[in-house]
């Protein structure tokens, strides 16, 4: 059965469907950039909220990268719906999401994203653009030398970047007296709302130093912790959506059944009821942030390249073997857990438990690529400021040197089988060639100081113990260094 | 004739000579230049002479440290100097006007220190060798158990190193609110805008946390690739200038090839580099590997194979056909494993590279090319083979490379002469004895060296593609051995002709 409006009621049969009128459902959020983790996230927050009867609040999605068109033109002839297939162990379930209303390609028409973001219906701005869409330097500041930054800030009439769009967008807003859009980062980022904040104030003081006191004192920019693992749509997912659900879907997207998002309460111009669809609305993101940025997404990053060097190309698969295990939980708990702070109500133990439980999850098998992509942009965040904490408080770094050894052992494009490999990350050119002379010791890496800032490389012990480490794992291999750690 | 402001003129009408076309009265310092050596002379400074014929406010200012040589010789000829390229078609001689005068900073600290802080100054540039930045070479990080280090921080108010002068000059610059400044190493070492970025916020926090966070904010530190061989002038090279006509006291000798790549990276303004020749890049990383990769992995390459078959200079070597076409097959196969890089044309830089070995006048040495051979194949060759191996990619001129090393190994040329391996580590270890002993079977050298990886030394072809080189090199000698790079196994081939 083919997805769409009319079919709804057919499918229903085997997957829960959109039960309110989506023909009467205003959109008040717009949406950059939509991707596999938006439409397992956000939208099915949404999603909720409109089941419950809230009519202001539809979304419209954008897409932002050229090769978005693809995709949003195959959610288009399905009437901007898809299919979220949630997988635990145990079963499988099919929810057809209905609260994206409309979809843009932004760079077919910027115009009209433009427009749409006049509209004074949209209230919130959200963005999941992934760290490398933010543009910013290794102070976290705007990087004014990257070149589509360059392009907005001389032409913000058809813009290139979201930084662009927002800034664009808010602009108009002002001009005209209307009242301003939230901006939402529910990126993985440090204090991700502070940081949008900062990106677009520097932004907005280019063009006209007015709009950015009037963005300081009348836009909002809450932070937020997301999460929920969503690996990349395969042919796989498309083909058991059809032959268990019966359901044609073009783009649908899978996920574990875990959810979660908690939100700093800060909306300049109203929100929806978010606590109705089950979001923690907290006054202090932070806590939330460092424990899942750093017990999460830094062990997703320790344990990538790892598998990927003993061979694993699937988490769970990883996850099964018990050196990767180990050295998970004990990344976890060694180097990790001392520099988390307390969480109201969070038993770390559980959390952590709940962690592993999640990776080894062989109905969501996510990709180890996929994990391993951008580690340019996510290490920065997830696995060095805890290097910098230990070193500073004498913790261990010892599980945190072997992930950073292996990384920079994969980033020299050859595994240990002398197989190539493929390296995503906008910083590869530099990464691959850096790798390649430093197969000894790390002095090209650790100078990339966008990613290492200044402070570690000149930490003498810190470069022996990667050094050290470097040379074991390129002389032994990751598989007796994993012993060795875990002796 | 004696070289001077007043003699350009006169100068300029000799045969083969070029001066400065510019007003060297009309120039103004820019830059600070520290370590005024035989490198700099011939590279940084002939650079700088380039972009003074269309702006004249990058004159530069040297501080030499502790000699007083290069000053002593210079001053009397206003700072000018010859640089006498040579090619294999002939030589030509320029004047260079960019050098301003030397300051030696023993003598006049002060004035050293002020030529330092000057406003006007808006780039250091520094060639102190490796050793002159006060680091630990296996981490990059500032040493501080180093004697002269110590000394410096000890007395921070009269610094006698290169980072002590520049800490305290930043510190200088600080108060004064003088402009922001690029600080540019120019020295043959890896990474070496990381490098001195490290020693220059390692010493500064010494002085004060203040004093770090202003040099993160103001100070950059690009990272550069520079080559050019500058060879010690002899005192040949002096009365050669004088046959010339021209009565210089430190002349300097070069070839004619020269290259610079530059990380893009400036605090404020600086020359237009694009605009004489260098690269401004994004990163130099890449071309830091084509070099390594392609120049260091030839030249490691030729020292063995010309080595062995008897010759003592490269440009000899580079005679014999196959040696040459052994050579470009290297760096063919060497350059398949370099990531592009915008705007350089692998084959031009390799035509390039072949001029330069060819050059009679640059009289290298093989046995200096080849020396340390334990320390330097893993990144000039191994690597290599292993990433053309990965990625399906020709080897087997690698390949033959690392038999020649085995076959040179063993301290000998083919006429029986004894080799100086110049490798410590070789004989120290018993490598040498083993390669004696292999009989044309590379695997207890690869082995027993440790630095070729399990999976390659367990790939069947490849193994018996280095045995055969190896087998080929002992049995044929070097030079047929590379004729034959293609060739089937012995066996097969007397199998072959004996069916024949």
């Amino acid at each position: 059965m083919k997805l769409n409006q009319s079919n709804l009621a057919q499918i229903s049969q085997t997957a829960q469907i959109p039960e309110y009128d989506r023909s009467k459902i205003k959109c008040g959020i717009m949406h950059m950039s939509i991707g596999g983790f938006h439409r397992s996230h956000q939208a099915v927050y949404v999603d909720n909220l409109l089941s419950q009867g809230s009519k202001d609040w539809g979304i419209c999605a954008i897409g932002l990268m050229p090769q978005d068109q693809e995709n949003i033109q195959k959610l288009q002839a399905q009437g901007n719906l898809y299919t979220v297939l949630e997988r635990n162990s145990e079963s499988d379930v099919a929810r057809v999401v209905g609260s994206i209303i409309e979809t843009i390609h932004a760079p077919s028409s910027p115009q009209k994203v433009l427009e749409r973001l006049a509209d004074e219906d949209i209230r919130i701005l959200s963005l999941t653009v992934t760290e490398k869409g933010y543009c910013y330097d290794n102070k976290s500041n705007l990087d004014f030398e990257n070149a589509l930054i360059k392009q907005d800030l001389s032409d913000l009439t058809s813009p290139k970047t979201a930084l662009g769009y927002i800034v664009s967008g808010l602009k108009e807003r002002k001009d005209n007296n209307k009242v301003p859009f939230t901006v939402m980062s529910c990126d993985n980022l440090p204090g991700n709302g502070h940081l949008t904040r900062k990106l677009v104030l520097q932004f907005a003081d280019k063009i006209d130093s007015e709009l950015s006191t009037w963005v300081k004192e009348n836009v909002s920019f809450p932070n937020s912790m997301v999460d929920r693992i969503t690996p990349v749509t395969t042919d796989d997912i498309i083909q058991t959506i059809r032959t268990k659900f019966q359901i044609e879907d073009a783009w649908p997207v899978v996920c574990e059944d875990y959810i979660q998002w908690v939100l700093e309460d800060n909306f300049c111009n109203g929100r929806p009821e978010w606590e109705k669809a089950g979001v923690q609305l907290v006054e202090d993101v932070d806590p939330y942030e460092k424990m899942k940025v750093r017990l999460l997404n830094g062990s997703h990053s320790a344990l990538a390249y790892i598998s990927y060097l003993k061979g694993y190309r699937k988490v769970d698969e990883a996850m099964a073997d018990p050196l990767i295990r180990n050295f998970v939980r004990s990344y976890m708990d060694q180097d990790i857990t001392p520099t988390v702070p307390n969480v109201p109500g969070i038993n770390l133990e559980d959390y952590k438990d709940k962690l592993i439980e999640r990776f080894s999850n062989p109905a969501i098998s996510d990709q180890v690529q996929r994990l391993a992509e951008d580690g340019s942009q996510k290490i920065p965040n997830a696995i060095l400021p805890c290097i910098l904490h230990q070193l500073n408080n004498n913790g261990s770094t010892k599980f945190s040197i072997l992930a950073l050894a292996c990384w920079f052992r994969y980033l020299t494009a050859v595994d240990e089988e002398l197989k190539p490999i493929e390296i995503n990350d906008p910083l590869s050119a530099r990464l691959t060639a850096s790798a390649k002379l430093d197969k000894e010791a790390p002095i090209h890496l650790l100078g990339i100081e966008e990613i290492f800032g200044n402070k570690l490389p000149q930490n003498d012990n810190f470069v022996k113990s990667l050094s050290a480490c470097m040379h074991e794992v390129r002389r032994q291999g990751v598989e007796k260094c994993l012993q060795e750690a875990l002796k | 004739m004696s070289i001077s402001n007043d003699t350009l003129d006169d100068l300029a009408d000799l045969p083969d000579v070029k001066t400065p076309q510019y007003d060297r009265s009309e120039v103004t310092p820019g830059i600070v230049h520290i370590g005024p050596s035989h490198f700099a002379r011939g590279h940084l400074f002939k650079y700088i002479d380039r972009i003074l014929h269309h702006d004249s406010q990058w004159g530069i200012r040297a501080i030499s440290l502790k000699s007083s040589n290069v000053r002593d010789a210079l001053e009397k000829q206003d700072y000018l100097y010859t640089i006498t390229e040579h090619t294999a078609a002939g030589k030509q001689r320029h004047v260079v006007g960019s050098l301003m005068n030397i300051t030696v900073a023993q003598e006049n600290p002060k004035t050293t220190l002020d030529v330092l802080c000057d406003p006007n100054i808006k780039l250091v540039t520094i060639t102190v060798t490796q050793k002159g930045y006060g680091h630990d070479p296996s981490t990059g990080t500032l040493d501080f158990e180093r004697d002269d280090i110590k000394q410096c921080l000890e007395s921070m108010d009269a610094p006698s190193t290169t980072v002590g002068y520049l800490v305290a000059a930043l510190e200088r610059r600080m108060q004064e609110g003088a402009p922001p400044l690029t600080i540019m190493s120019c020295d043959n070492m890896p990474s070496n805008g990381s490098i001195l970025r490290n020693v220059v916020l390692a010493y500064a926090a010494q002085k004060s946390s203040k004093l770090r966070r202003y040099i993160e904010s103001n100070i950059t530190f690009p990272s550069t690739m520079v080559d050019r061989i500058v060879p010690t002038t002899t005192e040949t090279d002096v009365f050669n200038a004088q046959s010339a006509g021209i009565s210089d006291e430190w002349p300097i000798i070069t070839e004619n090839f020269m290259q610079w790549a530059i990380e893009d990276n400036f605090a404020g303004q600086v020359p237009d580099f694009a605009s004489v020749g260098a690269t401004v890049c994004d990163y130099v990383e890449p071309f830091e590997l084509m070099k390594l990769r392609m120049l260091n992995g030839a030249h490691m390459a030729l020292g063995c194979v010309g080595g062995l078959a008897g010759y003592e200079f490269v440009d000899e070597a580079m005679k014999n056909p196959s040696i040459h076409s052994f050579v470009l097959g290297f760096m063919e196969e060497a350059s398949g494993t370099v990531p592009n890089i915008k705007g350089v044309d692998f084959a031009y830089y390799q035509d390039e590279l072949v001029k330069r070995l060819e050059n009679p006048y640059m009289k290298d040495e093989l046995v200096r090319l080849a020396r340390n051979g334990t320390q330097k194949i893993n990144g000039r060759v191994v690597d290599t083979l292993e990433d053309a191996k990965a990625n399906e990619k020709p080897y087997q001129h690698i390949a033959f490379a690392t038999a020649a090393w085995i076959q040179y190994l063993k301290g000998y040329d083919e006429e029986g002469n004894e080799i100086d391996i110049n490798d410590e580590n070789a004989v120290s270890s018993g490598l040498q004895q083993i390669a004696r002993n292999s009989n044309g079977n590379p695997q207890p050298v690869m082995t027993a060296s440790r630095l070729f990886d399990y999976h390659l030394m367990n790939d069947k072809h490849f193994m018996a593609d280095v045995t055969r080189h190896l087998q080929n090199i002992g049995q044929w000698g070097v030079i047929r051995a590379t004729e034959e790079i293609y060739s089937e196994p012995q066996q097969d081939r007397e199998a072959a002709y004996q069916k024949g």
